[in-house]
Order: structure tokens, then sequence, then C-alpha cells
């Protein structure tokens, strides 16, 4: 696969999981190089643009056929 | 019709109460808790005239009997705080998991059994809170202390209090790109893009005033705790007489023999509201949830509807109705359920 090689799979979990991992990854993530995250629930995107915007962070989102969404995250 | 209409703005606006008071505490986000108090305040406007319409003088000690005007008391503290930490724990409060039961999630019908179960608890709690606190509790509506239009400016001051509390406290979510808005956009907007809170609220609010004039209150919880009051019955763990209970105002459990009583249509068109909004916007399919999920959604359940039933409603047929219609039950309980949101939302960071 190219790109980001750090992949974020929050596929099944429950809000608000998907949110309090990738704000701990963001706490902690002290290199900047960019990451993906993976789910399927749409209104957690909501909270990952608050939580980007909020840390510095841009986010690109991508619907797969099969539902599932994916959120590129790039240092601003 | 009003439960299709329901579920159709939960499903879209992702009017979430669990996110709404969680997500207060756990990502400092604004954002629902506001579409809420929207909802509220639209509401109380729609409810307003209809009361003005029915009631020309509320200071005369009649308080009008469908509307989810019920003891104030702190047994609605009790049964916020249950229902709160249980909705944060199980994902969504009943509405909550009954619009994602139409989006295909699994883990909802878990929560919503187990709140089948949690009702059996809260049937065994009343007697014991209906001797010590319902039945003497205040039933306070507003205008019948202040006159309509004191009950309104109050309201709308506690409201806008409310809001702009939240506004200062809390940061400003993120700016969204401008967007030219067109028919086709416009249409768009309705059906596959999420709509914001706010405009949800409105809606909600309107929603609200139309089934409280057209037939009752929104609410929810009755027809669960309805099936859960007869099988209990028949299993023997539900006593038969329920003190005081049929004589309260709010989403009670009542014995009819119809298998599907009104709330029931409603609940289920809610269902269906949901899934048509999902299938509409390309979001239905089966979801598989992590075993974390199922496994908080148990207790989580068990709660909403130990709550729900001593409350006599949940998030919609307790705070919603009961807001909208003046009822202090109805700020009561959204005090508990601060508190409860506040304690699950305290556990959720510790298993993240």
């Amino acid at each position: 696969m190219t790109g980001p090689n750090t992949v974020i799979d929050v596929r099944g979990e429950m809000c608000p999981m998907p949110s309090l991992r990738v704000e701990q990854f963001l706490k902690t993530h002290a290199s900047g190089a960019p990451f993906i995250v993976v789910g399927d629930h749409l209104p957690t995107l909501e909270s990952l643009e608050l939580l980007a915007a909020r840390h510095g962070w841009s986010v690109a989102f991508e619907q797969a056929d099969d539902g599932d969404w994916r959120a590129v995250f790039t240092r601003d | 019709m009003s439960g299709a209409a329901f579920g159709f703005v939960l499903q879209r606006s992702r009017f979430c109460f669990a996110s709404a008071f969680r997500d207060l505490f756990l990502l400092r986000d604004r954002r629902v808790a506001l579409g809420i108090l929207a909802a509220i305040a639209a509401g109380s406007l729609g409810y307003q005239v209809v009361f003005g319409a029915w009631v020309p003088d509320p200071t005369m000690g009649y308080v009008p009997p469908t509307a989810h005007i019920a003891p104030a008391g702190w047994h609605l503290v009790l049964g916020g705080g249950a229902f709160g930490l249980g909705m944060v724990l199980a994902g969504g409060c009943i509405s909550g998991n009954l619009y994602r039961l139409g989006e295909g999630s699994t883990t909802a019908p878990v929560a919503l059994v187990s709140a089948g179960l949690g009702f059996w608890g809260g049937f065994a709690a009343w007697p014991f809170l209906y001797t010590r606190e319902i039945a003497t509790a205040p039933v306070i509506w507003l205008p019948e202390r202040f006159g309509y239009a004191g009950a309104l400016v109050l309201q709308l001051a506690i409201v806008g209090a409310l809001a702009a509390a939240l506004i200062h406290v809390l940061p400003a979510p993120v700016p969204r790109p401008a967007e030219r808005l067109t028919v086709t956009s416009g249409l768009r907007r309705v059906f596959v893009q999420g709509w914001p809170a706010w405009m949800g609220g409105v809606a909600i609010g309107v929603i609200g005033t139309f089934a409280f004039l057209r037939t009752r209150p929104l609410g929810v919880t009755s027809e669960i705790g309805r099936y859960a009051r007869g099988a209990g019955e028949a299993l023997g763990l539900v006593p038969d007489r329920l003190e005081g209970l049929d004589t309260l105002a709010g989403c009670r459990a009542i014995a009819t023999e119809a298998l599907l009583s009104e709330n029931g249509l409603f609940v289920a068109a809610l269902v269906a509201g949901s899934f048509c909004a999902a299938a509409a916007a390309g979001e239905f399919r089966v979801r598989l949830g992590r075993l974390r999920s199922y496994l908080l959604a148990v207790p989580g359940g068990l709660l909403l509807g130990f709550g729900a039933m001593i409350s006599l409603g949940c998030t919609v047929g307790t705070l919603l109705s009961g807001t909208m219609a003046f009822s202090m039950s109805g700020w009561v309980f959204a005090a508990g359920l601060l508190g409860g949101a506040w304690a699950g939302a305290a556990l959720l960071r510790r298993l993240a």
C-alpha cells in the first residue's frame, strides 16, 4: 500500500471510542507523519474534524464502496 | 407519521442525546447539546400555542392532563442519573438505539432487550419510590405559577442562559467552508449529507408540537415498558398493581391487550423512518460491533430501562416532552442526565 503506513482501525467501535482513540494517538504522535483512520460509523467524522482542527492537523475523508470510510490525517 | 418523521430527522441530524451530554465532557463539543436546546426552545413556542387554545387561564389549577407534566422529585435525579450513565455506556439512549436499529446496528438490539429487563428493576423499585417520594413530590407547571407569558420568558431565559454558558465555556467547532446553495445541492443536503444539530433541533420541536396537538406528546418508552410489564407479570416478577403509576402523566407502561398500541406504531415508524433515511443516504448495512460494544450495551441497557421506568420516560418523553410542556420534571431529569453522563464519560475515558 502506498501512502501513510500508520492505520488506526476503529471499525465496529461504538461512540465515543473512535474519537478517544484518535485523540490519544494525536497526543502521543510526535513525529507528525501522516496517518489513516478506518471506520464505519459516519457520525464519528464530525468529531474527527473537531479533533484534527484542535491539534493542528488537516483531515480528508474518502468513502469506500463497502460503506467504510478512511480519514487521512496530515500535519498542517 | 410523526414517528417516521422523527426517525428520519434523528438519523439525518445524528440527533444523539448520548453524545449531546457525553461529548460536553469527553470532547468539549457543544454542537449536539445546542441542538437539544434548540428543540426545547422551538417546542416551547409550539406547546405555548396549543396550551393557549386549550386552557385559556393556566393559573386556575387545571393542568393539561395529556401533557407530560409530572411530579418533580429526587426520583428524577436518580432516574436521570441512571439513564445518563446507561446511554453513555450503551452508546445511545433508547431512541438512539431504535434509530441505530434502522441503520443496521447489531449492538442496538442487545441494548434494547437489556432495557426491557431494566424496566423490571424499575417496577421492583417503584412501590418504594412512590410512597417515599413520587406520591408527595410537587407537580410544577410553570404557567400555573407565572402565567403563560412569564413561563415562556422564564423558560427561554433558562435555555438562552444554558446556550450562552455552553458557547462561552466550550471552544467553537470547526468552521465549514461556505458552499453555494442550489436546488440540487439543497436536496443533497437534506437527504444525503448530515444536518447540523440545531436544524434537527428545530425540526424536532415542530414535530413534538404536532404530536402533542394531534395525539400524544412524543415518547418512546411506554411500549417497551408495556411489553416488559406484560412479560414480567406472566413470569410473576412484576406485581400486578403498581401503586399510583396509572394516575401519573408520562410514558406509562399501561397493560392493554392490543399487540401494538399507538406508541408501538410510533416506535415501529421511528425505526422505519430511520431505515429510509439511512437507505436513501446509502448508509444502511448490517454492522457488527466489537465484543466490548456488546459487553457495554448490556449494563447500559439495564440502566436505561431502570431510569426510564422510574422517570416515566426517557430523553424524549421526559426531557423533551416534559420541558417543552413547561414542566419542572423535565429540568430535574436533565440535571440527573448531566450527572450520569459525566460519570459515564469518566468511566469510558478509563476504558479507551
